[in-house]
């Protein structure tokens, strides 16, 4: 379903570039559970931007079912964004402006689901991260756990088959970190690939497969029950 | 996303900044405003003026010697004037001199501007009695003293119209009977250098006229046997006035009715698109206005903007929600500014005693032109907020 090839990311700023990615090579199928790990700095974040379709690679292939993302118009990457990734973020980016509800509806607006039907989804989806409650509030009244739930009930409303969640626990204490923990687990057996970032080992054992990045390169890989290959 | 959906999220934007919302649209407001206001002044007295000229039937028309050229031998005599009545095309013609002067009431000084004319004078222009007649052509033959005033005056001096009639107006060339009373066309330089009131006499009833055939006339006044005949005549009696001067056909001007009209529609036009672009200048400080704070807003919400694009905002949609917040914010400005500008115009009406002349013409440009403020000023930071990059719109702190 994801499939990278020789994926390579430079930043530059002026004379100085920086190699955060240098030929990544992998694909991941429909229905994993994939966490990534590695030294800060190492490149997860730029991995996880690209296959988001939120950054481009400076070169190589992304093939996101059996579709080449850089062949894409602004247009059609704004619709994958939409029907194809919920993205988590370790900052919640949630407008802080608008109420939990509305928050959840955005990507059933943009994805041009209208009226009763939108309202109804978000609040089903807000029920289930256990926030049915708290509805009419702004993000700002909300704990960092409460705002990471609204946020993943955002990156589901839209039933995406990927969900990527770069650091979700990231600030969060172990109690949090726990209750989003068992949400990913759930949404993982309704089917739903899920790619994780995490600096936590205890995290990362929610994973079925875990990547291991460091200076731009993916350096091994272990898979539940089996050692490193 | 709807279009529906955007103009809420977009009222939602600017409900949020109320203040600088509002602060934005006034450089809007006034300039609308000035437009508006200016517009429907220039409009109230170009109404007026034409409505005073109106008074001229279709086919009213004046010639006159040129001045300045030098040739002693252009001249219209009174002569001239009786000859002209004869000729082919003419309907009436008539001479008419305008004399100032006084009548003591009491310690009051009344002003009056006479017209000392022909008793045709009456059959070329609409003159709209409330009590009496015009002089006839005895009467003016006979060098009558007698004396035509506007109704002001009458209701002034003597309460009403009909009371007037058979009173005397004591002025410097003699006392004259009033015999008629008629109310003139509101003039927007009616007020100006104080209330002068407007009255008719017979032409030779005023002293040092002089008399004779032989007199000197600055002007005669004609109206045209038909409307369509006109400029054929006109041309005719100038060749005609030529042979009897011994003088050149182009010694002697003429102007019609419909000249004039043209000419001051003209003026007042051009009045009205000078002191219009000034104002629109405004409008356009307005729009400058408005871009300037769209892009404050633009990069201030760089990040809702990623936020939006990372969960499937399309730049259309992001374009979408910045142009219509500019177009609101301007169309709100051009509203209240349209409203305060008739407010302003009917005010200045009011005072003037001019006609209210709601325009709509202004009222549309008004509205377009905000309009298109909003969406000229408002697209550079609207494309400038679609083409942002999702991951470089988060990342910025
Ligand atoms: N916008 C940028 N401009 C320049 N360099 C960047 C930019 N973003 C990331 N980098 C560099 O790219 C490298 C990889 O960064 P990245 O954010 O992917 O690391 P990471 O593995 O997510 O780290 P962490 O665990 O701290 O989040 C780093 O050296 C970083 O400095
Ligand atoms: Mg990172």
């Amino acid at each position: 379903m994801i499939t990278l090839q020789n994926i390579r990311k430079v930043y530059r700023n002026g004379p100085l570039e920086v190699e955060a990615l240098s030929s990544i090579n992998l694909t991941i199928e429909r229905g994993e559970f994939v966490a990534i790990m590695g030294s800060s700095g190492s490149g997860k974040s730029t991995l996880m931007n690209i296959i988001g379709c939120l950054d481009v690679p400076t070169s190589g292939k992304y093939i996101l079912d059996g579709e080449e993302v850089q062949a894409l118009d602004e247009g059609k990457l704004s619709s994958v964004r939409n029907r194809k990734i919920g993205f988590v973020f370790q900052s919640f980016n949630l407008l802080g402006r608008q109420t939990v509800l509305h928050n959840v509806e955005l990507p059933l607006m943009y994805g041009g689901v209208s009226g009763a039907k939108r309202t109804q989804r978000a609040l089903e989806l807000l029920d289930k991260v256990g926030l049915g409650g708290r509805v009419k509030h702004k993000p700002t009244e909300l704990s960092g756990g409460q705002k990471q739930r609204v946020a993943i009930a955002r990156a589901l409303t839209m039933d995406a088959p990927i969900l990527l969640a770069d650091e979700p626990t990231g600030n969060l204490d172990s109690k949090s970190s726990e209750d989003i923990m068992a949400l990913f687990k759930g949404i993982h057996e309704e089917g739903t690939t899920i790619i994780l970032v995490t600096h936590e080992p205890d995290i990362a054992e929610y994973a079925e497969r875990v990547l291991w990045f460091g200076d731009g390169k993916l350096l091994r890989e272990t898979r539940r029950g089996s050692a490193a290959t | 996303m709807s279009m529906f959906e955007s103009i809420m999220v977009a009222l939602d934007n600017l409900r949020v900044n109320k203040l600088r919302s509002f602060l934005t649209m006034i450089g809007i407001v006034f300039g609308v405003m000035a437009v508006v206001t200016v517009v429907s002044i220039g409009q109230a007295g170009q109404a007026s003026v034409l409505s005073e000229l109106s008074n001229y039937k279709d086919g009213f028309f004046i010639l006159y010697k040129s001045v300045g050229d030098g040739n002693a031998k252009a001249e219209i005599r009174m002569r001239d004037l009786s000859e002209a009545r004869k000729l082919e095309g003419v309907k009436y013609v008539s001479s008419t001199n305008s004399y100032q002067m006084s009548e003591m009431r009491g310690k009051e000084k009344l002003q009056f501007i006479i017209s000392a004319t022909t008793s045709d004078m009456v059959k070329m222009q609409k003159v709209d009695f409330v009590a009496g007649r015009f002089f006839n052509a005895q009467e003016q033959r006979a060098r009558q003293k007698v004396i035509v005033v506007e109704a002001a005056y009458a209701e002034k001096v003597y309460g009403t119209a009909e009371r007037a009639i058979n009173r005397k107006v004591k002025l410097s060339g003699g006392s004259f009977r009033i015999i008629g009373v008629y109310a003139p066309q509101k003039s927007i330089f009616g007020g100006v250098g104080g209330t002068q009131y407007k009255a008719y006499t017979p032409m030779d009833s005023m002293p040092d006229t002089g008399t004779g055939t032989g007199r000197y006339l600055s002007t005669l006044e004609f109206l045209a046997e038909t409307p369509e005949g006109m400029d054929e005549t006109i041309q005719e009696l100038k060749e005609w006035l030529a042979v009897r001067h011994n003088a050149e056909t182009d010694d002697f001007k003429s102007q019609t009715g419909k000249e004039v009209q043209e000419q001051v529609s003209s003026i007042f036009s051009m009045l009205q698109l000078v002191i219009g672009s000034i104002a629109g200048i405004s409008l356009l400080v307005g729009g400058i206005g408005i871009m300037n704070i769209m892009l404050v807003s633009v990069t201030e919400r760089t990040r809702e903007i990623g936020i939006r694009k990372a969960i499937g905002a399309t730049p259309r949609a992001i374009k979408q929600q910045f142009l219509i917040e500019s177009v609101i914010l301007s169309f709100l400005g051009g509203t209240v500014g349209a409203v305060l500008g008739l407010l302003v115009g009917a005010l200045a009406s009011l005072v003037l005693s001019l006609p209210n002349v709601v325009s709509i013409w202004a009222i549309v440009l008004a509205f377009g032109f905000s309009a298109t403020v909003g969406i000229f000023f408002g697209y550079y930071p609207a494309n400038k907020a679609a083409k942002l990059q999702p991951i470089e719109a988060l990342r910025y702190e």
